[in-house]
């Protein structure tokens, strides 16, 4: 099932990322309609993609997006809420960026090269780029960008994903950018993806000071126009941009709009061309509205799942650990609690990304070999616990669902609920051990699987410690070969998978409603919806 | 009165200290540190330490509380913590929509409830009367956020007459304007009429029987003059307290209706700066909230003096 789903989404994905016309999958059921049933007409399918090639993007009109959220600062060196991210990516370029399975595609950054050793990354960069202000964006100014994250003082939440292997960054030439690792790291590049990696303009910043991140400037192609809080943040087509693909839309309108089911009666009622985060309920709905459709991504790059302090009771406990892993009927979450919306989780990678690895074997609902483990624990008679989590809706009905499937194996839940931005430091500080949890993936598998698993990480909130995970993680960083360490990678994934820290329950479907004039949206893994690409049809 | 007023206002600068203070020990208290919420949940310990140390966190509250309340007296209410923003300019950025919706609602359920209350109290026991306590009841019970859903289904969606949401501004569009705040102000109205209505209509019906109005009908004054001029400019009084009170409540009422319309307002700031532990948002927010609520109720007070002529301040 999985793979049958990955291989529709990779098709989707590829049809319409990056922005050449390629056949769609919407294309192929045409195709096939019109053809008949005939296996004979297949060998012709590139032949008549060509004749059935949907028209070129069309210039012109002002995209209207509704935003689940408010952005708290445009300034990506200081930006940690997901709602920014979307605005950003229209009004600057990342150095590099994350194709749909996470691969690494130039963008700033033209090409690189790693030396030998692995210790030093050249990196071209793409010429004549300028900013929204008509500054150069060079190689000076891309080093700016980096020391600024890197100094200390300024604080930047973007520090600690630089730090740990950049020990600095050299301006060698008008285009070229050298970056010295404190040792080899193949996740480099994967970093500059994302927020650590858009470049803004050091003129504009040293002008604005505090207030930049209400006056971004950007070489994006867009350049900001307005933001008027909790409203809207508006862009414009930058006519000066770099790339040979410009941007069909003259402008995005982000419009907030905080709650779900309003935002979807507005991709109904035509006031908004495109929103994410629907309200499950409405999906249905939407999908047989006239003038809408909903593109979906599923498995998504998200993933929901329980976590614990293996290093504190009960749950130091391995085998009950795995009897829980067993208890849960990870199907009857999709059917239930996503109405089907959604892929069972039985490991942290999920199918669509390069690393994912087929051998990996995670838990199956087995209620019998759940007892049977929870015996050999030592809780013959059954178990009582605590779960705690955060008190939304979709929360609230995750931690009753799990509470009614495990009292099938003898396992008591009490409920505990939390106010959404407490949970997580409550677990943090140790104030909670069973919890629920959900994290997105990175566009490198060093990213997440570093912070979760590796001993006495920052982020390691469960207490685990595997030497054997600490090696690999370490190996597969160290190597810049992909082969090798996809390897790695797999291994890591069944170790994590056996030893349980984390119980993976289900991969939530991405869905973006939008009208049918919208064109060529395509979800990325990191869950953050790109919109710069996008062209409405007249 | 001017001794009464004085006197007034100078009882509300300990009450906003009282209230500043309460929100401050609780938010600091019960929700703690906003490092992790500035620098995301993936946030390694040094940075976040350096970031405390930086915002003054790590100082005892109390020194932190009177640095705030020397800064607001000098009227530097900061900055934000995750949008380094000024706290006056957010604020002043969004006080014109929560203005709006909560002058027109407070209008709107003001005068429905005068009509509806002076409906069911002329005609106490009939069919009118029954109509109209059971939209009142119905009004105080039902959810708000329920009505605005329903009201954007049948407006927007099915008749297309209403948009769902936004915000246009008076200054720049005001037929556009009152076109995007008439769902929203009914939405919030619907349930402060409900109180309203019910309110006056049982003072009504008491200053209906009352001597005086009697000794007016006796004296041959019309119907319509003895209910306008004394019947219900006497009964005022309890619906004004009522007023008053639930003035803070509306408040509440409003934060709902803002993030269901997609207002850009002070409801919506306070309580993304409550999630996101933006202490300096919070309290400029809850004290100028403060401020509303008690200058109101001056001005009911105030409005006795004048609806009844027996009472004096002086």
């Amino acid at each position: 099932m999985r793979d049958r789903n990955r291989q529709v989404d990779s098709l989707n994905r590829t049809a319409s990322f990056p922005r050449r016309r390629r056949i769609t999958r919407r294309d192929l059921l045409r195709m096939s309609a019109g053809a008949g049933l005939g296996l004979a007409l297949a060998r012709d399918a590139a032949t008549r993609a060509t004749a059935f090639a949907a028209p070129p993007p069309q210039p012109g009109g002002i995209l209207r997006v509704g935003a689940v959220a408010d952005t708290h600062t445009l300034d990506p060196h200081f930006s940690v809420d997901w709602s920014e991210r979307p605005v950003m990516y229209a009004i600057y370029n990342t150095l590099v960026s994350a194709t749909p399975t996470f691969e690494i595609a130039p963008e700033l950054g033209r090409s690189w090269k790693i030396s030998a050793d692995g210790l030093t990354i050249t990196v071209s960069l793409q010429p004549n780029v300028k900013f929204h202000d008509g500054t150069v964006c060079d190689a000076e100014a891309v080093k700016w960008n980096i020391d600024f994250i890197l100094d200390k003082a300024n604080n930047s939440p973007q520090f600690k994903q630089l730090d740990p292997f950049l020990s600095g960054v050299e301006a060698s030439g008008p285009t070229t950018v050298v970056f010295r690792l404190k040792k080899p790291y193949a996740g480099f590049l994967a970093a500059f993806t994302e927020r650590p990696g858009f470049i803004v303009s050091p003129a504009a910043y040293q002008k604005y000071g505090k207030d930049f991140g209400r006056n971004p400037v950007g070489t994006g192609m867009f350049q900001f126009v307005e933001w008027l809080p909790d409203d809207h943040v508006s862009v414009k087509r930058f006519d000066g941009y770099w790339g040979r693909s410009k941007a069909s839309l003259d402008g995005i309108t982000y419009r907030v709009v905080p709650d779900p089911a309003v935002r979807d009666t507005m991709v109904r009622t035509g006031e908004l061309d495109i929103t994410s985060e629907p309200d499950p309920k409405d999906i249905a709905v939407l999908q047989k509205s006239p003038g809408v459709k909903v593109v979906s991504e599923n498995p998504s790059g998200h993933w929901w799942g329980v976590q614990w302090r293996v290093d504190r009771p009960p749950f130091n406990n391995k085998a009950l650990r795995q009897a829980i892993a067993y208890g849960i009927d990870r199907g009857e979450f999709v059917k239930v609690m996503l109405g089907g919306r959604g892929s069972i989780a039985n490991g942290p990678t999920p199918s669509i990304v390069w690393w994912y690895s087929r051998t990996a074997k995670g838990f199956s609902y087995d209620p019998d070999r759940a007892k049977q483990l929870l015996a050999e624990a030592g809780y013959q008679n059954g178990f009582s616990a605590q779960f705690s989590t955060d008190n939304t809706p979709v929360g609230l009905q995750f931690a009753q669902l799990l509470q009614a499937q495990l009292k099938r194996i003898n396992v008591t839940l009490t409920i505990n609920p939390v106010d959404p931005s407490n949970l997580y430091q409550e677990v943090l500080q140790q104030k909670v051990n069973w919890t629920r949890t959900d994290w997105t993936l990175r566009a490198d598998p060093d990213g997440l699987l570093r912070i979760l698993f590796y001993t006495g990480n920052y982020a390691n909130s469960t207490g685990y410690s595997n030497p054997t995970v600490d090696k690999l993680l370490d190996q597969g960083n160290s190597t810049y070969d992909r082969n090798a360490r996809k390897s790695i990678y797999a291994q890591i994934e069944q170790q994590v998978i056996d030893d349980a820290p984390y119980v993976w329950v289900f991969y939530p479907s991405e869905d973006a409603p939008m009208r049918t004039t919208v064109q060529e949206y395509a979800w990325i893994p990191d869950s953050v919806p790109r919109y710069r690409s996008l062209w409405l049809a007249k | 009165m001017w001794r009464y007023i004085v006197a007034r206002v100078a009882a509300v600068v300990p009450m906003i200290v009282l209230v500043t203070m309460a929100v401050f020990w609780l938010l600091h208290g019960l929700l703690g540190d906003p490092t992790l919420l500035i620098l995301g949940r993936d946030a390694d310990p040094q940075t976040a330490q350096r970031l405390r140390h930086e915002l003054g966190l790590d100082r005892p509250l109390d020194v932190q509380y009177l640095d705030w309340v020397s800064h607001a007296f000098r009227g530097d209410l900061g900055r934000s913590l995750r949008t380094h923003e000024p706290v006056a300019q957010a604020m002043r950025e969004r006080a014109l929509p929560t203005a709006e919706l909560t002058i027109l609602s407070m209008g709107l359920a003001a005068a429905g409830a005068l009509v509806l209350g002076s409906v069911a109290a002329v005609w106490y026991g009939s069919l009118a009367d029954f109509g109209v306590s059971s939209f009142c009841v119905v009004g105080v019970t039902l959810p708000n956020f329920l009505l605005g859903i329903t009201l954007i289904l049948v407006f927007a969606l099915t008749l297309r007459w209403l948009p769902s949401g936004g915000f246009v501004s008076p200054l720049n569009n005001l037929g556009a304007n009152l076109r995007v705040m008439i769902l929203p102000v009914l939405t919030l109205s619907v349930a402060y009429v409900g109180i309203l209505a019910l309110v006056l209509k049982s003072s009504l019906r008491a200053t209906l029987g009352a001597p005086y109005v009697q000794t007016a009908r006796a004296k041959g004054i019309a119907e319509r003059r003895v209910l306008v001029r004394h019947a219900v400019r006497n009964s005022l009084i309890p619906l004004l307290s009522v007023l008053g009170i639930e003035f803070g409540r509306l408040f509440g009422g409003a934060v709902v209706t803002e993030t269901v319309f997609a207002l850009p307002g002070v409801g919506r700031l306070l309580v993304d700066s409550i999630l996101g532990r933006d202490f300096p948002v919070v309290q400029a927010v809850v004290a100028s909230m403060t401020c509303g609520v008690l200058f109101v109720n001056l001005l009911v007070d105030l409005s006795y003096a004048w609806l009844d002529p027996r009472v004096s301040y002086d």
